[in-house]
């Protein structure tokens, strides 16, 4: 069966054509290195909240074990990658822009490579329901492998019952420049793929799937094309897209398959879709089939500051400098400088992470590893000049916003109209940092924007909230005091009404009666009520 | 191994206000080349001057709002404004005169606003107006044009917009004007030519993505549809489209000087509009107004809009639209 190629029909608007730079790291195949050293295991791979330890100091584990839980409705669960001991549970510098220290688990491995007990047999998959699946994924602690971290079981529980799910997109764009994991999986995973989309498909109850790949990859796309004739599926449709940055984004790929924007403030659900990245997929497959938790992942080891670039299956916790030195360490020239040039960015050039230091861990949002130098372009700025309003920022977004408004306003601190003009929907993608020919760093004026409203936002909830308090407490006290005020009143009409009745009834000698009558009751109330 | 930390992104950004200022300045080459060969060469000598004096100035003006002078001028912002000026003035013009309209340029025009970015209204424009206004006689001794082979009287004459100006003001009909040999095809022996590079140039300039279509065709295309209309209308007393298009400073303006991005729009809706009133007040000013030619006036006055038509044409932002 010859399957159909398509292309994706629409274009999201703006984006950039940037070189792939993805030879250098495609020409070998996935690696499997040995055992390293040692694994450090971050509590947090996800988002959501750290997952609470399951395991002690000293305690021996099991590959595949679950050695930390997911706490509270929004995180997952961390496994141990192979069979070792624990050594410390405290804190390790992790791959963070900040270069924080976070609790992680340090496992030495011990060799053996043990398994924790597990079935022998492949499950069918095929007689499982969607709820036991979610189960399955969500024991797994399988997250978005495109490098949100978004916890997979929960996007599927987020379908409503109601709510009917028409297509389901796999997304194997991988658009961003160097990162060739997603493409290398595609040429030697393929039915692997293939069966993880059918069990997704299942697990969501779509009809239909739009597997769509950047045609910059063309061994990727002959290899899904040829495998899925051969299973023979017509539900999953194979699309083509333009290989412009950032067609790989959420929104950008829904309206570059669709035509369709995802309303602001909602989901890709509420238009009738769902998308998981490729490499997750292929994770939910070996979870559902193999009944194997997610303990590794494929990074891209690249940039002219590494010897040998390729692609590595590297067990979650892997410090970084040991995949490095597994493609052959550090060219000679970035030893020679030391510090200076070379950047070690954890993801692509456009929206990595730059970290301090080559010991920080394989995480589960790691997709590519990229040591990058003078060669690459990625020699810091020099001072931005002033923005000569040239429109090229606007021209470029692919969310159709006003990158240079947003910077005259974040400049300027005016953050009302800076939130007014749409910041929030800014995906940080860099795009028109990289076309400003001021140099001006947009992206960054954005984020801190975006961190000083919320900061601004949270102030004011809180200051709403005391000024509430204080209103209430306002009335209660003076609720409390028009009450006592009406008890005083309403005893001083009574002496006055007993005083009118002695003085219609009696004169004179009853005034000293009525005197005594008072000051017995006062007695009383004296003795009586104390 | 330690490594500098910075943020994303980290890509260095392949444009620069230099390479697109060079690009621009190698655009304008053929037009020099067709103004020295018909012109002579006073335009070259104008030009170093305007440089030399824009150079000092921003400068000076640098060293006063303790700017770093070497990146800033670095950035050949101010030669390309003094090279513009140059261009539109005559080539006898008297060197004092060019000295003191790229000082306005620079001085006035562009750091008092608060420098590169920030000025409102077109530097080399406003120097223009400027000489236009204090030198009125100087600006308008235009030498002949050389190498035509044609039978014209005196070192120098009136451009082809002033004849026309004159000629119309004085009740000619437009068959005996286009009768002075100074009229060729489509304007004017010499401007024609001179309007064809600068065309040409401005193509280049599309090509590189230094500027984008919209505002010279939007120029052009309200330059053209005004004089179409009149010239339909009442073909003896408006000129044809093709001379407007072809003559004066219309090329200049819709290609060089309109395209200025500090100065004009932002969105492309708005930069339509910004060029069609530009095209629009070209040929009003022309054909009614002082001045022989309007290009300057209408590039000021739209500048003036600028701040309007950003504040009303915006793009309308993923997932906002109401379906």
């Amino acid at each position: 069966m010859d399957v159909l190629l398509r292309e994706a029909p629409h274009r999201f608007p703006g984006g950039l054509a940037l070189p792939a730079m993805k030879d250098d790291s495609t020409s070998q195949r996935i690696a499997h290195p040995d055992l390293p050293s040692q694994l450090i295991l971050p509590l947090k791979q996800h988002i959501g909240s750290d997952a609470i330890p399951l395991v002690k100091i000293g305690e021996r584990v099991l590959k595949g074990q679950c050695i930390a839980a997911k706490e509270g409705s929004l995180s997952a669960n961390i496994h141990a990658p192979t069979s070792g001991t624990v050594i410390s549970i405290g804190l390790h510098p992790i791959a963070h822009p900040s270069a924080h220290a976070a609790q992680c688990i340090r496992i030495i491995p011990d060799g053996e490579d043990q398994w924790l007990d597990r079935p022998v047999t492949k499950r069918n998959w095929q007689i499982l329901t969607p709820e036991e699946m979610v189960l399955i994924i969500e024991a797994a602690g399988i997250v978005g492998l495109g490098g949100a971290t978004f916890p997979s079981d929960i996007k599927l529980k987020g379908l409503d019952e109601g709510c009917e799910l028409k297509t389901l997109i796999i997304n194997a764009a991988e658009c961003e420049p160097y990162i060739s994991c997603d493409d290398m999986l595609m040429r030697e995973y393929a039915e692997d793929i293939i069966r993880g989309t059918q069990i997704l498909m299942q697990a969501t109850r779509a009809q239909r799937c739009m597997f769509a790949i950047e045609d910059n990859k063309p061994e990727a796309i002959r290899m899904m094309r040829n495998t899925l004739g051969e299973l023979g599926d017509y539900r999953i449709e194979l699309y083509t897209l333009n290989s412009v940055y950032p067609q790989g984004g959420e929104k950008q790929l829904i309206q570059s398959l669709t035509g369709q924007e995802v309303p602001v403030g909602e989901h890709p659900s509420s238009l009738g879709l769902l998308m998981f990245n490729v490499a997750t997929t292929k994770a939910i497959y070996e979870a559902i089939v193999e009944d194997r938790p997610l303990l590794s992942r494929v990074v891209t080891v690249t940039g002219h500051g590494v010897a040998k670039p390729r692609n590595i299956e590297a067990l979650l916790g892997t410090p970084a400098g040991e995949l490095i030195e597994y493609c052959g360490g550090y060219t000679d020239t970035d030893k020679k400088t030391g510090t200076q040039e070379p950047k070690l960015i954890m993801g692509g050039p456009l929206m990595g992470v730059s970290l301090p230091n080559d010991s920080v861990p394989v995480v589960k949002a790691m997709n590519c590893l990229l040591v990058a130098n003078k060669q690459d372009k990625v020699s810091a700025t020099k001072q931005a000049k002033p923005c000569i309003r040239c429109g090229e920022c606007a021209t470029v977004c692919p969310a159709k916003l006003l990158p240079q408004q947003l910077y005259w306003y974040s400049k300027a601190q005016d953050y009302v109209e800076t939130e007014r003009f749409n910041v929030f929907d800014c995906i940080e993608c860099g795009a028109c940092d990289y076309v400003c020919p001021s140099h001006i760093p947009l992206v960054n004026y954005f984020r801190h924007a975006k961190g000083e409203i919320r900061h601004r936002n949270e102030q004011k909830q809180s200051s709403d909230i005391a000024r509430e308090r204080f209103i209430l407490r306002e009335q209660r006290l003076e609720r409390l005091a028009a009450e006592r005020k009406a008890k005083l009143d309403a005893k001083k009409k009574r002496i006055e009404q007993s005083k009118l009745d002695n003085k219609s009834t009696s004169h004179g000698s009853d005034k000293k009666d009525a005197i005594a009558e008072i000051m017995q009751r006062a007695q009383q109330k004296q003795s009586g009520d104390v | 191994m330690q490594f500098k930390t910075a943020s994303s992104p980290f890509l260095k950004p392949p444009n620069s206000i230099q390479k697109m200022m060079l690009h621009v300045l190698v655009a304008l080459v053929p037009a020099l080349i067709a103004y020295v060969w018909y012109f002579g060469f006073g335009i070259i000598f104008n030009g170093l001057l305007a440089i030399a004096t824009a150079l000092i100035c921003e400068a000076c003006m640098l060293k006063m709002q303790k700017k770093d002078i070497v990146s800033f001028l670095s950035d050949y912002s101010a030669i390309l404004t003094a090279v513009l000026l140059a261009f539109a003035l005559p080539s006898h013009f008297p060197w004092y005169a060019t000295v003191l309209g790229s000082a306005f340029a620079i001085i006035v025009a562009k750091h008092l606003y608060g420098g590169l970015g920030y000025n409102l209204f077109n530097p080399a424009m406003a120097g223009y107006v400027v000489l236009l206004i204090c030198f009125p006689k100087e600006m308008t001794q235009w030498p002949t044009p050389q190498h035509l082979g044609l039978e014209l009287d005196g070192l120098t004459s009136a451009t082809p917009l002033d004849i026309m100006k004159t000629d119309l003001g004085g009740m000619q009909m437009m068959d005996e004007i286009l009768l002075h040999p100074i009229f060729g095809s489509l304007g004017a022996h010499g401007w024609e030519w001179i309007n064809n590079w600068i065309a040409l140039g401005g193509i280049y300039l599309l090509f590189m993505k230094v500027i984008r279509w919209h505002i010279p065709v939007a120029v052009l295309a309200g330059l053209l549809i005004t004089a179409g209309i009149f010239n339909i209308y009442d073909p003896a007393h408006f000129a044809k489209p093709s001379f407007h298009l072809f003559s004066g400073a219309a090329m200049l303006g819709a290609f060089f000087i309109a395209t200025d991005p500090v100065t004009a729009a932002t969105s492309n809706k708005g930069r339509i509009l910004y060029g069609l009133g530009i095209g629009i007040l070209i040929y009003v000013i022309r054909t009614w107004g002082g001045y022989p030619d309007g290009v300057a006036f209408a590039v000021l006055l739209m500048n003036m809009c600028v701040p309007l038509i950003d504040y009303y044409f915006k793009p309308i932002p993923y997932g906002h639209k109401k379906s």
